[in-house]
């Protein structure tokens, strides 16, 4: 408005200079009113565009939030199998300080003997909070004895920890926050806040001229710049709006944006908004942005609970993050806290006598500070695989979910230091070119399916070729149960002790050319029992009783056990030609390990909305896709695998009574060395080869099976207790597979599905008992026909 | 063509047909996607992605069974089989089945905890997966006559709603045997 007033003004002055022409006074006098307006309008359109940029981000999404990935929680009870040291390494995993206060805070514990009293911390799980409880924990004979509410006197049945952050899906930027609103913000944080960057920010409307010049007066004295005069709302505008340029034009543009975010909103919003946005640290590529990111990103705590020596910490990283890092200059950013503390004071904002407290801290930095987003590539990878399907790219790395996934943190960490031990070794004892033995490996919970580790490197913290999902392989001998499964399926025709051929065959294959598939030994054994011929991983009598039962009947016992590829319905099926990777080699042994009922592999639990709010659960489902009968026959073979057969190396490592089941594979020219198998709690699948595809000189029995029970048996607490379905009957059989009794010296006892079992008697029974046994089997039957 | 452009042209050829030689380029493993297309929740609710956001089941009464048989002997399962039951009672079956979870992740082998289940699904007309759930729980409560004989009338309510009144009449036939 001003202008309009001065130029009309001007332009009466040249009359009194000039009297010249007056046509051209006239000319010159529309001109200059036309090029103001146009000046004006142009002014006008400007600030109207400054505006929308303003409200529209303001009011928009304002951050791209990364998505969080936590680990399974761990939850302590009564029983549970836990010592008191092993318990102390869970309160390390998750950061637990140990102290000798008597008053706990959140996330601190003190330990006496075998008892502990601690403080747990808040954490909003998918199906509700858990608010800090203040407990005693005793333990006794390794395991959890009590756990004792010091505040309420009561026994807790449970206790959740809140769960380790396993990783994170970042935008491009790789800003890190999280949000808080202002009502959460401690005072103090904000009078610290006002009283260092922004003295009059209750007055000003977005710019303070009184800031400027007292700025301009300082850095005038210094001959340099050393005072900025921004406002926190101008400070806000250059870091949420505009970029790093320094320019007059871009200081008059962040000016016009503050009066115009001033005009809009309350103090409050500007303040929250700028307590969420402002930068405060920098962690390798990941940027530390808000105060409640740095209050985790520095000690470990949320913002709520910050004491007024740590808040004036965060306070006087604002004026620069880098120089001022309490962890690499920890002296410059304890001067800085104290000056901050001692202008507190001066406002009138802190007592002084708690500037004598807060001076007297030490900084407390958190030991942690790196929560790095690729800790587990592999199972990252997956996680991110699995939500591929409901949320696109953009939505996974800037909406801020909560993925509670269903990793557990210490065998994941356990399994991945025995892996890498263990390659090296093989590497190193088999000659293989140094660094060359690759290998992946799955560990999934053996009730439910859910997937507790990942690994699908040499390197385990590699973030790259994730072979445990890529790396698609022939599955060698590991086919061999289904073949099993599907003849064990029929009762009337195939039992555990039915004969089979394992003699030379050869098959003409569809292109014409012949197959004569070989034993691993190179020679036939003749008729051998059917478990004998599934303990030994005989070939011949695979593919025999494989092109008996019909290939195609194979392939759908293939599919019904979870397997989703494309099968090519070839002879050479029956030995494994089927490629798949080490998470669909352990699908396919989920539904043996879940007794013939299916379940999906799941690695997510759950997800929630940045507010907490449940979006999806990825619940436990169950299928029965085979005979839980003919599967607890092939159980109990492989368990015999694992005692006599290929697999019984595992035994070198674990106690006889864990009763393990599993399979070993191996491929021509020993290119693939794998193993599948489960303890009680645990499913474990290994493979271990060369990228290349070049033999690596391993077999499954003396590569993968060594890498599986050097981690299973740390792993894995539970001896496998197969159920025992109604239809299953144990009868003594002979070498010969006739009906014996325990008194036949080489008879054994084997697992029949009721009516299975051979009814011709072994000649070790003598006449008379003979006689009791047929009038027993009579009269058995007798009371079963009624 | 541009000298520039063609090595960079003739190493993807190259590249190409390598790729059946190389592991690297392989049709990658089904991730999640076993079964029915499970991660699609909008399509497919009664499968492994299960929305909190839908619509309550239609009212049900509740099924009658003995709750002392449901108590397990471990106080923290008693504590989850408690809170699910609180969410089921104010509809909150999906968060009642991941209650439920934790249990199983407790005591995966606790017959009663799948029977739980068995009933959550039940509640949220998942007949199908109720009545695995049910089977599954009746393969391991060996030595629990009653409890087996509570999962034979589940998996016969189930039938019922399904529709499938001669497979509900054998499950009853089932139960009645127990008695």
């Amino acid at each position: 408005m001003a202008k309009q007033k001065n130029t009309p003004r001007a332009a009466k002055k040249k009359p009194l200079k000039r009297k010249k022409n007056v046509s051209v006074k006239k000319t010159f006098k529309g001109l200059l009113y036309k090029v103001t307006g146009f000046i004006l309008l142009l002014g006008l359109a400007y600030v109207l565009y400054l505006d929308n940029i303003v409200r529209s981000k303001f009011e928009g999404k304002r951050w791209e939030l990364p998505a969080h990935v936590y680990a399974s929680p761990v939850e302590v009870y009564q029983g549970l199998a836990l010592s008191a040291n092993q318990f102390e390494k869970l309160l390390q995993d998750l950061h637990y300080q140990q102290t000798t206060h008597q008053r706990l805070t959140p996330g601190s514990y003190r330990r006496s003997g075998n008892g502990y009293f601690l403080r747990t911390r808040s954490f909003n799980f998918f199906d509700g909070q858990e608010t800090p409880k203040t407990v005693n924990i005793f333990f006794h004979a390794g395991s959890v004895q009590s756990i004792k509410n010091t505040v309420t006197n009561t026994l807790e049945p449970l206790l959740r920890f809140e769960p380790v952050q396993v990783g994170s899906f970042y935008s491009s930027h790789k800003e890190d926050r999280l949000l808080v609103k202002f009502n959460d913000v401690p005072q103090t944080l904000i009078d610290g806040l006002i009283a260092v960057e922004d003295r009059g920010f209750h007055q000003h409307q977005g710019v303070s001229i009184k800031s400027i010049a007292r700025a301009f007066w300082v850095n005038m004295k210094a001959g340099g710049v050393v005072q900025g005069g921004s406002t926190l709302t101008q400070q806000l505008i250059k870091n949420f709006y505009l970029n790093a340029e320094r320019s007059l034009a871009r200081k008059v543009k962040e000016a016009l944006m503050a009066l115009i975010i001033e005009f809009h909103y309350e103090k409050n919003e500007i303040l929250e908004a700028y307590i969420n946005e402002v930068f405060l640290g920098q962690d390798g590529e990941r940027s530390i942005n808000g105060f409640a990111m740095a209050s985790v990103f520095y000690f470990n705590t949320p913002l709520h609970d910050l004491k007024p020596h740590q808040v004036a910490l965060l306070v006087g990283l604002v004026k620069g993050p880098s120089y001022y890092d309490p962890r690499r200059h920890p002296e410059r950013a304890r001067k800085r806290r104290d000056l901050v503390l001692d202008e507190m004071v001066r406002q009138g904002v802190l007592p002084n006598q708690q500037r004598q407290i807060a001076k007297r801290h030490p900084l407390g930095i958190s030991l942690v500070k790196k929560i790095s987003h690729a800790r587990f590539p592999a199972f990252l990878d997956l996680v991110k695989r699995q939500l591929s399907r409901e949320y696109n790219d953009e939505d996974l790395r800037s909406s801020g979910l909560n993925i509670f996934s269903t990793l557990d943190y210490r065998i994941q960490t356990t399994a991945e230091h025995l892996f890498k031990q263990k390659l090296t070794m093989l590497n190193k004892k088999h000659g293989i070119e140094k660094g060359k033995l690759q290998g992946a490996m799955v560990i999934t919970r053996r009730i439910g399916g859910e997937i507790v580790a990942v690994i699908g490197d040499r390197n385990p913290r590699f973030s790259g070729f994730n072979r445990a999902l890529d790396a698609v392989r022939p599955i060698g001998s590991l086919v061999k149960p289904a073949v099993y499964l599907t003849a064990l399926s029929q009762p009337s025709k195939y039992t555990l002790t039915s004969f089979v051929d394992d003699t030379s065959i050869t098959l003409k294959q569809r292109s014409g050319e012949r197959w004569q598939p070989q034993n691993y030994d190179h020679l036939e054994h003749g008729q051998v029992m059917l478990q004998d011929a599934l303990v030994h991983s005989y070939n011949l009598s695979a593919v025999r009783l494989g092109m008996a039962l019909k290939v195609p009947m194979v392939k759908r016992t293939l599919e019904e056990l979870g397997v989703r590829r494309e099968i090519k319905p070839y002879p050479s099926l029956l030995l494994g030609s089927l490629s798949m990777s080490p998470l669909e080699v352990a699908q396919m042994y989920q539904t043996f390990a879940g007794e013939g009922f299916f379940s999906h592999l799941r690695s997510i639990q759950s997800v929630s909305s940045v507010d907490h709010k449940a979006l999806q659960g990825y619940p436990l489902a169950v299928q029965q896709v085979a005979d839980p009968s003919a599967v607890f026959l092939v159980n109990t073979a492989l368990q015999q695998v694992m005692l006599k057969g290929t697999g019984q190396r595992a035994y070198q490592h674990f106690p006889s009574h864990f009763k393990l089941a599993g399979k070993t594979g191996t491929t021509d020219d020993l290119r693939d060395s794998w193993f599948a198998g489960f303890a009680g709690d645990y499913l474990a699948v290994v493979w271990l080869g060369l990228d290349d595809n070049k033999p690596s000189k391993l077999t499954g029995s003396n590569g993968a099976l060594e890498v599986w029970s050097s981690v299973m048996k740390t792993i894995s607490k539970e001896p496998l207790e197969l159920n025992k379905p109604n239809d299953i009957v144990f009868e003594w059989v002979d070498p010969d597979g006739y009906r014996a009794n325990q008194f036949c010296s080489d008879a054994v006892q084997y697992p029949f599905i009721s009516g299975s079992a051979p009814k011709e008697l072994s000649p070790c029974i003598d006449p008379v008992t003979r006689t009791l046994e047929r009038a027993g089997s009579w009269f058995n039957n007798l009371i079963n026909d009624h | 063509m541009n000298a520039k452009l063609l090595f960079p042209a003739l190493l993807s050829l190259l590249l190409s047909a390598c790729a059946d030689m190389s592991m690297y380029h392989q049709v990658p493993a089904p991730v999640g996607q076993a079964g029915q297309n499970v991660y699609t929740p909008a399509q497919q609710p009664s499968t492994t992605a299960d929305v909190f956001a839908l619509e309550p089941p239609e009212k049900i009464e509740p099924f009658a069974y003995e709750t002392d048989r449901l108590t397990s002997q471990n106080p923290a399962v008693i504590a989850l089989l408690d809170g699910a039951q609180k969410k089921s009672e104010s509809g909150e079956y999906g968060l009642a089945v991941l209650t439920l979870e934790r249990a199983v992740r407790i005591s995966p082998s606790d017959p009663k905890i799948w029977h739980a289940l068995a009933k959550a699904r039940f509640s949220q007309s998942q007949y199908e997966m109720s009545i695995s759930l049910a089977k599954k729980s009746n393969m391991l409560a060996k030595n629990n006559s009653l409890l087996q004989r509570d999962n034979w009338r589940l998996i016969a309510e189930n039938f019922t709603r399904l529709g499938q009144p001669d497979a509900a009449t054998r499950a009853m036939d089932s139960a009645k045997k127990l008695f």
